[in-house]
């Protein structure tokens, strides 16, 4: 990791050991864009599903044994729906969204509190998109989740999400509630996304797209990240970094000269 | 792409489906039964010499006689030259005694060839699976821990490579050869088998360790290795269980290739006397007994030769057909 600091339910988890982790990893646990390369194409989905349940213990302490693992793998096809003959087959011979139902399968099995879900329908067709989104969205509502979903889709944003983190340049510029976010965006890049989405109407005004390059995050800019290519640059945003600061209630931006409705 | 939706038959796995891919190669097929000819044939070497030549290939029988067509024929005849000078052993003879002919020591070629079969092929297979074991553990360590375990690992490799395999192979077994190989209390005697072995293996290691190495490095970074560490699986466990099984491959197409080198390099140490020891027989030395006699009885050199030539270029032809088999579609395409 680079910069930042990692917190789970108040604990600072940044720089942890393993050993102190890896009970912690049972209760978040992470979904990958690649529904293929991130199943190990020479194993069963079984044996990939029963993985975890494997090298961890109960919560009292036990190891699963063969036959809670069996009743728990069918009731996570269940799930996920996918029959149950699936789990004898290996992860060729499913479809993008079937993968990807595997995948999420496979985050749910030590039942944790948190998913992290890295862009997980962008590599999809859009109709098997629409239903792995529900698929999150039903699973949030039933299991009582917390996702970190990342997307890049604000169609998908809209959908899934409550509260909405508007990175740029792996900083966070902009944070709130979805709707507030989404519909009355502050920070210009938040602005500059949200014109970008392409709208279904004929003859409808297109706005400017912002100019340049995205620079190298290895070498950012001076002052705010974004002066480079803001519309709204001044001579501030060029030697001073803003801070996210609150707007209003449950909104926060980082930048110096915020739109404000 | 199958969907797993009416059918409840479980799916082959990667190895049935490669095995099946296998059996349609014609040319690996015949290669297959190449060398199983060769192998069965080897191994009924003392049945051979019993029952069927009557003769022990490893006593010297200058003086002795075969009855061929009824009459006593000399193993050792005189030369054909004008004045009759010297003696050679006999040639081919067509009979079920001595069907390729004698060597200089009066010894059944056929009977040697067979018995020689039977240690080439046991080192040169031993040599190869030792081999991959050895680089298959190097290779992995050096790959997948990276950092000061590779420097290391893959330095000492770069050693090795640095010196030609032949003149690392002959320096080790001149070194062996008059003492055997004592690591501790262990003491190997000079003429058994396992020098040749070992040293073959242990020059040929970097060679195989170097791919190994390649491929698991391009695994750790795998998004299904990520997805273990994610679910808090033991390094350990993710090496056995995701990293080995996709390395496997690569160490099993190596295995045939790995082999034909190896029965080369156990020939040419074997040739040079620093390898299978008298009076046992390989390839090799069969080809050494043969080599003085080369003008007046070829067949002593050509035939272990000739097997050389076959079981090497079946191997190699069988090495080939196994990566095809094992370039199983979607594990090659994502790499």
């Amino acid at each position: 990791m680079s910069a930042g600091q990692i917190v789970f339910d108040g604990q600072d988890i940044t720089r942890l050991p393993e050993r102190i982790l890896r009970p912690l990893r049972q209760q978040m646990q992470m979904v990958f864009q690649d529904s293929y390369a991130s199943l190990n194409p020479r194993r069963r989905i079984g044996d990939l599903l029963a993985e975890p349940l494997r090298v961890h213990r109960t919560p009292d302490g036990r190891k699963h044994t063969p036959m809670t693992i069996a009743h728990r793998l069918e009731e996570l096809m269940e799930l996920v729906s996918l029959p149950r003959a699936a789990l004898e087959r290996y992860p060729h011979e499913f479809s993008g969204g079937q993968r990807q139902r595997i995948n999420i399968a496979r985050a749910l099995v030590l039942s944790p509190r948190l998913v992290v879900a890295d862009e997980p329908v962008s590599a999809l067709d859009v109709s098997v998109q629409a239903q792995i989104v529900n698929l999150f969205a039903d699973l949030q509502k039933s299991l009582g989740l917390t996702y970190v979903f990342i997307a890049h889709d604000l169609a998908v944003v809209r959908q899934i999400s409550t509260r909405v983190a508007v990175m740029y340049l792996g900083a966070i510029v902009e944070l709130g509630e979805t709707d507030t976010v989404l519909h009355n965006p502050a920070h210009p890049y938040t602005i500059a996304l949200t014109q970008a989405v392409p709208r279904p109407i004929v003859g409808a005004a297109r706005h400017a797209p912002l100019r340049g390059e995205i620079p190298s995050p290895v070498n950012k800019p001076s002052g705010c990240r974004f002066h480079t290519r803001c519309p709204a640059v001044q001579t501030r945003c060029q030697n001073e970094a803003p801070t996210l600061t609150q707007i209003a209630p449950n909104h926060r931006v980082a930048c110096h000269y915020p739109v404000l409705k | 792409m199958t969907k797993p939706s009416n059918t409840h038959r479980p799916s082959a796995g990667p190895w049935a489906s490669a095995l099946r891919s296998l059996l349609r190669n014609r040319a690996a097929l015949a290669s297959v039964a190449v060398l199983a000819f060769i192998v069965v044939a080897s191994l009924c070497a003392p049945f051979y010499a019993r029952h069927v030549a009557h003769t022990d290939p490893f006593v010297s029988n200058v003086a002795g006689t075969i009855m061929l067509n009824g009459q006593e024929t000399d193993i050792m005849q005189p030369n054909d030259n004008p004045l009759h000078l010297g003696l050679s052993p006999i040639g081919p003879t067509g009979h079920t005694a001595y069907l390729l002919g004698a060597d200089s020591q009066g010894r059944d070629i056929m009977a040697r060839l067979l018995y020689g079969g039977r240690n080439s092929l046991l080192i040169s297979f031993s040599a190869a699976v030792l081999c991959l074991v050895m680089a298959g553990t190097v290779g992995i360590a050096a790959g997948f821990f990276g950092g000061v375990t590779d420097m290391v690992l893959s330095r000492l490799m770069d050693i090795m490579w640095a010196v030609p395999v032949y003149l690392f192979a002959i320096s080790l077994s001149i070194v062996t050869i008059t003492s055997g190989l004592r690591i501790g209390p262990f003491v190997i005697e000079a003429d058994n088998l396992l020098i040749p072995i070992v040293i073959i293996a242990l020059v040929y290691v970097p060679y195989a360790a170097r791919p190994v190495r390649g491929r698991v490095i391009a695994l750790r970074q795998a998004e299904f290795v990520t997805a273990a560490r994610c679910l808090g699986v033991p390094r350990w466990r993710i090496v056995l269980r995701d990293i080995l099984p996709n390395v496997s491959t690569t160490l099993v197409v190596m295995g045939p290739l790995l082999m034909a080198m190896a029965l080369l390099a156990e020939s040419a140490l074997s040739f040079l006397s620093i390898g299978v020891q008298a009076p046992a027989a390989s390839w090799g030395t069969i080809i050494l007994d043969g080599e003085g006699l080369i003008y007046t009885r070829p067949m002593v050199a050509i035939a272990p030769g000739l097997a050389i030539v076959a079981v090497v270029l079946a191997l190699n032809i069988l090495g080939d057909g196994l990566r095809d088999a094992l370039d199983v579609r979607d594990a090659s395409r994502r790499e």
